[in-house]
């Protein structure tokens, strides 16, 4: 295997880490031995990652929790917005969406029972209409035949009498 | 969904103790971040008081489009930075320190006393190339994520990382004292 030296020199931090493959910090291992600059980049490095943070005490980080927590609330007081409230809790979501479903469904049962009655009412005045009409005119039909029968009955008896008259003579 | 964005909505939807959890889990990361900028211990302090204060408040702002520690550190990183530009006192610290460091030749001094050349040196150097050190060597990040908690890229990372390696190593070999 063949790399750069600019390679090489980008991952000095990990071979000193020992997190690369065998194979490619054999090659270094190699590179190195011949290569004062990335002997002395890697004597840098050893000497800075050796150089250590103070530790502050537990005091320090046992009271930080509790003044970050204090001190972001006096600094701005978090307000969630009813969408990142939704975006946050798939069962408000799910609530949500049932509740319109059902306010749907409801409102457009309301709709078509509505229309129902609607079109009851309206068959229903429709068919007193018919039959109004039907009565009216089954009435006056009534009301002439019983004229034409009575006119008939008239006549005949008229004829009856001069019958009877002349079969008297 | 990892860890941090469960403990970041929880703490969205009104429960204070995955804030706690979080901050626990990277207060000491935080410190560390901040002293290696700051290279002063009360300063490392307030800090990272100052960055996880910010960090709390902006959480609903946070995005995921990285990851919460690359968030949480260039918050930390800026922080410093603003910290350490209102405060004159660090910068005559710090020149104080490189000053004494540079009367004599590195070459007779013991190993602790190099280490702490170096770290005077590297509190010298112009601050995205000291960043770019800290983060790849102290806080272990990629390139890329380097890249993202600067701000720049990573070809950027990568310029700025060796220009300060190259400076480091002249002053390794007596080079840097020799040229100043």
């Amino acid at each position: 295997m063949k790399i750069k030296h600019d390679d090489i020199q980008d991952k000095l931090h990990d071979y000193l880490k020992g997190a690369l493959s065998d194979e490619l910090t054999l090659v270094i291992k190699e590179h190195v031995s011949v290569c004062n600059e990335c002997a002395n980049e890697i004597n840098v490095i050893e000497s800075l990652v050796k150089n250590e943070v103070p530790d502050p005490g537990d005091i320090f980080f046992s009271n930080l929790t509790r003044n970050v927590i204090r001190q972001a609330k006096v600094a701005k007081p978090q307000k969630l917005s009813l969408w990142e409230f939704l975006r946050l809790n798939p069962i408000a979501v799910a609530a949500l969406c049932l509740v319109i479903v059902l306010v749907v469904y409801n409102y457009s049962g309301f709709i078509s029972v509505r229309n129902l009655i609607k079109n009851t009412e309206n068959t229903m005045a429709t068919n007193k209409i018919s039959e109004h009409k039907v009565k009216d005119i089954s009435s006056a039909a009534d009301d002439i035949n019983y004229l034409e029968d009575e006119y008939e009955d008239t006549v005949s008896a008229d004829y009856d009498d001069e019958e009877y008259a002349v079969m008297a003579l | 969904m990892d860890e941090d964005s469960k403990l970041i909505d929880a703490y969205l939807c009104g429960d204070e103790g995955a804030v706690e959890s979080l901050i626990k889990k990277y207060q000491k990361e935080v410190y560390s971040l901040s002293y290696r900028v700051a290279g002063d211990m009360e300063e490392a302090k307030d800090i990272t008081q100052k960055a996880l204060i910010s960090a709390v408040t902006e959480l609903r702002n946070f995005k995921k489009k990285s990851s919460f520690k690359t968030w949480l550190y260039r918050i930390t990183v800026n922080t410093a930075l603003n910290h350490m530009r209102g405060n004159s006192l660090i910068k005559v610290e710090l020149t104080e320190t490189i000053q004494s460091s540079d009367q004599g030749p590195v070459s007779h001094l013991i190993i602790k006393e190099r280490e702490r050349h170096l770290k005077s040196l590297l509190a010298s150097l112009p601050h995205r190339q000291r960043l770019s050190v800290i983060l790849r060597l102290y806080k272990d990040l990629s390139v890329a994520e380097t890249a993202a908690v600067m701000g720049c890229s990573e070809g950027a990372v990568k310029a700025h990382y060796h220009s300060a390696i190259k400076k480091l190593k002249k002053s390794f070999d007596g080079g840097y004292v020799n040229e100043n």
